[in-house]
């Protein structure tokens, strides 16, 4: 009984905060946004793994250890939105706020639903929320980037249906290595696409050029996290799709991670988010050369990279909401966690990787394709994003903030994150247990 | 109790660095004799563990966090990380020490030996490498490394990282060359300050001394089946042949200081070069001489020119030499023997040569010593005790055989090595000599006014920099020149990347079906998928585009009816009420008015709406020439390995509707259209899918969807696309102008 009511409690919980955010005044919107937003972390961890709530036409809402972990970062996520909104003018704040909650219902919904096809029309549908925030005078500047955003999303929807259902047709077909083939020739492509890797990344960056900066962050965070969990989910459903995907996902993510961490390094200083776009590509190549790997420490590296990804976005969110050297700090923070530097967050993972990506270290006869390459691509990438955090420490602050006044809230969140990143980049072991669990229902070939 | 021993002197040289620079109210003098007295207690930390290593206590792990199983950074004690101790401990010593003669404490060296000891008590630890690594690398651009400084030791901890987690050493020796602020990655270590030159005891020194204690841990027993060979002289050879050139043309005193430290560094890496015990006991002598030696030079910096103070110039710049009875004799001596035992004439010949530069008398009014300031009996005796070190072990160096062996060398008696091959002296004496010939030579030759530009080359610094710049500027050309940035470009690279990527991964195994022309049939249905997709892209008026997007629905459903099984009849049904639903909502986005009673009134004025300019014939030719492709995959398609779920007919036409409206997409001159183009490639990919899995759920998701991307599509529909804001509601009978161009 109380897994069920957990489970429903992380659907309608968005719900419930979406409507409280059109009914409530701004700032009581926000501060009831950030009780709900740890309530949902809260009750996402306590959640009952594998209850079912029956549908229709057999149907159901699962709470499996992948959707889990999905909705805890999404909550997660979400209190770093809601954070970087607090000071925000109301109208920024009673425009976008439901648009998030309701947004994350859906992503909840697609991660919860025990049908891959489902889910991914529950996903996109859910991403696509995000046009509906844009107030009257934005759409015009914005239409381009927010046009583009929505039409290839929505082009992603046939490559993955299909292969998902080719993937339900292969046990019974006569010629499954040509099914799997086909299979990969759509999956790889469509979440390239979805998660903005290289060079299939372009729809990011124009967004970050075209659209308000809180749908940015709206589509990085709270959008690409559910975009992981979905792919996590869809390596778990096809276990034999990780056997099959190693070299396009080491090749692609390889270069992704590199060419994202250089284009992030020469990004104009005065663009506010080009760089963190690229970052992201980056970071987003890291973690797909992870699931390529094939092994569980790996993944359990792409699971902590990932957490490690949505603080450092909850950092660059609230950072935005303080002036001078604890800004800079927040976006310096934030991009070293992205780059996997040693001593914050990210690294754990990012160690994990590259010792199974070696093939010495790897445990298996067979090496990992593209492995060694791969495994300078990655500390390449990692050495460049560190270049860009050096770089742009003398890059013109941030000009949006709202208020003159000084946000001490906003001042305590920078150092409470900054000092949360070091201590797990220095014990990963008090989350890792909990992350390593996710992936119990995943194949790998390797330890 | 060795575990405590172990983290004793990084910890207790961290507390005399914090007593030093805290600003807490304390009395003058706890802040400066207490950092001396937390030194003491590291040194003897570090004796004692060096102690019970020399016993025979074994190896002894230190685990700070376990991340994964028993992995974690950790500390690792062992004889050579023991000595490292002794010897970093003992320069924290002297900071403390020399730091008495000054205004106020310095607490710069002292927090840089303390991140160095943790450098050299992680041993072989992986993890505890990275983290003192790190650690090392922010106290040293805390201290005065800067960004630069920090950037150059973060390109060395990545090299860490790749030997450490893969499977080529090569980035770990790189590294600890680069660990030890050694040529051509320099500056991980900082540079002197010319008013603080002093400070160089623990802020140069230390950390060499803790990159050569990693040097002398990771590559004799990675290279040792190998054996000697020129990639393995080369990192010692480059280091101390750029270190003596630059410290011999340099014009100012702490580069000529810090560019010799830079040299002798070098020449303990010749001969780690030398991959075996005797090269490793040779480097850790060298290692030693180093820091007792450079210690006592750095340490007399500002002390004036006191007798002691001449006295311990004198005795180091003899050790530099290799005069007996000094460190230096042994440990060049040794050196030289070696490379002649191994018949290495050609390295033996350069590093006498460079010796020569180093030690080529200095001008000295070329090079002043920094002023005399107030001082302290205590410190002026400070680098006279350390020189005297290096003598004292110099001549006990004989009994050092244990202490060298426990470290993993093979210590040759230099007594009988003099009596077996008494030419080597030759060999040190002459040095001196010919660094004062090349030292005349240059005064005489004026090089040393027209050097500048030569000492900025090999600095590195300018060709660094150029390479920074055009890796800047690379990125730049590929971030705004490709496109990436422009919206209709960007569009069209990344759906070439989609089809790139997935042929590439469809790859051409297996027999293909042989090519077949389709029936009539067929042939008329692609004809009519082709006049939608072109009545979509090429005109741009709304009522064409909305009339292609009407008969795409049609189309969908007649050919979703047309195949076999399933709850066909349902889903064609389903299509239909979607397709009326949807161009209805974009008839009305593009009116802006609400469709009242008179349709037909609204449906004329739908067919009077004009788009803003037409399009050009050039502007037309490659729509049409990507459709005539999409018309002959059409035609050439065959269902392949579908051919159990999907029929050739279905799969043609879809193909063509969703090829055709993803290049729609691409070639769309308003939101309109891009919306349409969007609907078209979905319905077309739906046809397909229909016939794959006929299930209503998926049917009924793939229609809502549908109706949400079009109110997300008219909520663009008359827009102006560049200044932002709705354009205003057209009168009843008025004809809107639909923006040109928007994406």
């Amino acid at each position: 009984m109380v897994g069920e009511v957990l489970l429903v409690l992380t659907l309608l919980l968005p719900v419930a905060a979406a409507f409280a955010s059109l009914r409530l005044p701004p700032g009581e919107a926000l501060r009831t946004s950030t009780a709900v937003a740890l309530v949902l972390v809260g009750a996402a961890t306590f959640a009952v793994v594998d209850v079912e709530l029956p549908l229709i036409a057999g149907r159901a809402l699962e709470m499996t250890r992948i959707a889990q972990l999905g909705i805890q970062l999404e909550a997660l996520a979400m209190l770093g939105l809601v954070m970087g909104l607090h000071g925000a003018t109301d109208d920024t704040v009673t425009r976008w706020l439901p648009v998030a909650w309701t947004s994350l219902a859906g992503l909840a919904a697609a991660l919860l639903i025990n049908s891959l096809p489902l889910g991914l029309i529950a996903f996109v549908a859910a991403a696509l929320l995000w046009a509906f925030g844009l107030p009257e005078g934005e759409r015009g500047a914005a239409m381009g980037a927010v046009l583009r955003y929505a039409a290839l999303l929505a082009l992603v929807i046939p490559l993955l249906l299909s292969a998902y259902r080719l993937a339900e047709l292969r046990p019974d077909a006569a010629d499954k290595g040509s099914i799997e083939q086909l299979v990969l020739s759509l999956v790889v492509p469509a979440f390239a696409l979805l998660l903005g890797l290289i060079p299939m990344h372009a729809w990011v960056l124009t967004l970050a050029s075209g659209a308000p900066r809180t749908m940015l962050f709206g589509v990085l965070s709270l959008v690409q996290t559910a975009g992981f969990a979905l792919l996590l989910r869809t390596l778990e459903d096809l276990k034999w799709l990780t056997a099959t995907a190693t070299a396009p996902l080491i090749f692609g993510g390889a270069v992704s991670a590199f060419l994202g961490a250089w284009l992030a390094l020469s990004a104009r200083l005065e663009d506010p988010d080009d760089w963190l776009v690229y970052a992201m590509v980056a970071n987003s190549g890291m973690l797909i050369v992870g699931l390529g790997t094939q092994s569980r420490v790996a993944a359990q590296g792409v699971v902590l990279m990932l957490f490690a990804r949505v603080l450092a976005l909850v950092l660059l969110a609230v950072g935005r909401r303080v002036t001078g050297m604890r800004q800079r700090a927040a976006s310096a923070v934030a991009l070293l966690t992205l780059a996997g530097t040693p001593g914050l967050a990210g690294f754990p993972g990012l160690w994990q990787i590259l010792q199974k990506l070696a093939g010495e270290t790897a445990g298996s006869t067979a090496p990992v394709p593209f492995g060694a390459p791969a495994h300078l691509a990655l500390l390449a990438a990692s050495a460049l994003l560190f270049a860009t955090a050096l770089r742009r420490w003398s890059a013109p602050p941030d000009p949006i903030v709202a208020s003159d006044r000084p946000d001490i809230g906003g001042e305590r969140a920078v150092v409470v994150l900054i000092g949360l990143i070091v201590v797990l980049g220095l014990a990963p072991q008090l989350v890792s247990g909990a992350f390593a669990r996710a992936l119990s229902d995943m194949f790998f070939q390797l330890n | 109790m060795t575990r405590a021993l172990l983290a004793a002197p990084p910890v207790l040289l961290g507390i005399a660095a914090l007593i030093a620079g805290l600003p807490v109210p304390l009395a003058e003098r706890w802040r400066r004799f207490a950092p001396v007295a937390a030194a003491v207690c590291a040194v003897a930390a570090a004796v004692a563990l060096a102690w019970t290593g020399l016993l025979g206590a074994p190896p002894v792990r230190l685990l700070l966090s376990p991340w994964l199983d028993q992995e974690g950074p950790a500390l690792e004690s062992n004889p050579l990380v023991a000595i490292a101790l002794v010897l970093i401990a003992l320069l924290g010593l002297a900071s403390a020490v020399r730091a008495l003669a000054e205004d106020a404490p310095s607490p710069a060296p002292l927090a840089v030996a303390a991140a160095a000891a943790l450098v050299a008590s992680a041993g072989t630890e992986r993890l505890g490498l990275v983290f003192a690594w790190i650690v090392l690398d922010v106290s040293l651009a805390l201290v005065g490394g800067g960004r630069q400084g920090l950037l150059a030791g973060q390109t060395g901890l990545f090299m860490l990282l790749a030997g450490l987690t893969g499977a080529r050493r090569f980035y770990l020796e790189a590294a600890s060359l680069v660990r030890a602020g050694m040529y051509p990655l320099w500056w991980s270590v900082p540079r002197s300050r010319p008013a603080a030159l002093w400070q160089a005891v623990g802020i140069r020194l230390a950390p060499t001394v803790a990159g050569l204690a990693m040097a002398l841990q990771v590559i004799t027993p990675s290279r040792s089946e190998a054996g000697m060979s020129a990639a393995t002289l080369a990192p010692g050879l480059v280091a101390l042949t750029f270190g003596a050139v630059l410290a011999f043309f340099a014009r100012e005193r702490t580069a000529a200081q810090d560019w010799t430290v830079t040299a002798h560094a070098g020449l303990a890496m010749l001969a780690i070069g030398l991959v075996d015990p005797a090269g490793q006991a040779v480097a850790f002598v060298l290692m030693a001489d180093l820091a007792l030696v450079f210690a006592a030079r750095y340490a007399a910096e500002g002390l004036g020119a006191g007798r002691t103070v001449r006295l311990a110039r004198w005795i180091a710049w003899a050790s530099l030499v290799g005069l007996p009875p000094t460190l230096g004799f042994a440990g060049r001596w040794t050196l030289y023997h070696q490379l002649l035992e191994r018949q290495a004439y050609g390295p033996l010949a350069w590093a006498i040569l460079m010796s020569a530069l180093l030690v080529a008398p200095e001008h000295p009014s070329w090079l002043p010593s920094p002023r005399a300031r107030r001082t302290t009996p205590i410190a002026a005796a400070l680098p006279l005790a350390l020189a005297l070190g290096s003598v004292g072990l110099g001549a006990a160096f004989r009994f050092l055989g244990p202490i060298v062996a426990a470290s993993g060398g093979d210590l040759p008696d230099p007594l009988r090595l003099i009596g077996a091959r008494p030419s080597v002296l030759l060999f040190i004496l002459v040095a001196p000599a010919i660094g004062w010939v090349a030292r005349r030579v240059h005064v005489r030759a004026g090089l040393r006014d027209r050097s500048q530009r030569a000492r900025r080359l090999l600095r590195l610094r300018e060709p660094i920099n150029a390479f920074g710049r055009v890796l800047l500027r690379g990125g730049e050309v590929i971030q705004l020149r490709s496109g990436l940035v422009a919206g209709r470009r960007s569009l069209a690279l990344t759906l070439l990347a989609v089809v790139a990527t997935s042929v590439a991964l469809l790859g051409s195994n297996g027999p293909r079906p042989a090519p077949a022309w389709p029936p009539v049939g067929q042939l008329a249905a692609l004809l009519v998928a082709l006049i939608i997709v072109g009545a979509a892209i090429l005109p741009r008026a709304p009522a064409a585009t909305l009339g292609a997007l009407g008969a795409a629905y049609l189309l969908g459903a007649a050919v979703i009816l047309g195949s076999d099984g399933g709850s066909r009849g349902v889903i064609a049904a389903i299509k239909l009420i979607v397709g009326l639903i949807v161009v209805s909502m974009l008839a009305l986005s593009v009116l802006q008015a609400p469709i009242d009673r008179r349709l037909l009134a609204a449906a004329r004025r739908l067919g009077r709406v004009q788009a803003g300019g037409g399009r050009r014939w050039s502007e037309r030719l490659v729509p049409a020439l990507a459709l005539a492709i999409v018309a002959l995959v059409g035609i050439g398609i065959q269902p392949g390995i579908l051919a159990p779920y999907v029929g050739a007919g279905v799969l043609r036409v879809g193909l063509v509707l969703a090829a055709g409206g993803v290049l729609g997409t691409v070639f769309a001159a308003s939101a309109l259209q891009l919306a349409a183009c969007v609907l078209i490639a979905l319905i077309g990919a739906e046809a397909i899918y229909a016939s794959l899995d006929p299930g209503l759920l998926v049917t009924g998701g793939l229609a809502g969807f549908q109706l949400l991307f079009t109110i997300v599509a008219s909520f663009f529909i008359g827009q102006l696309p560049v200044s932002g804001g709705a354009s205003a509601e057209p009168a009843r009978g008025d004809v809107v102008q639909v923006q040109a161009e928007v994406v």
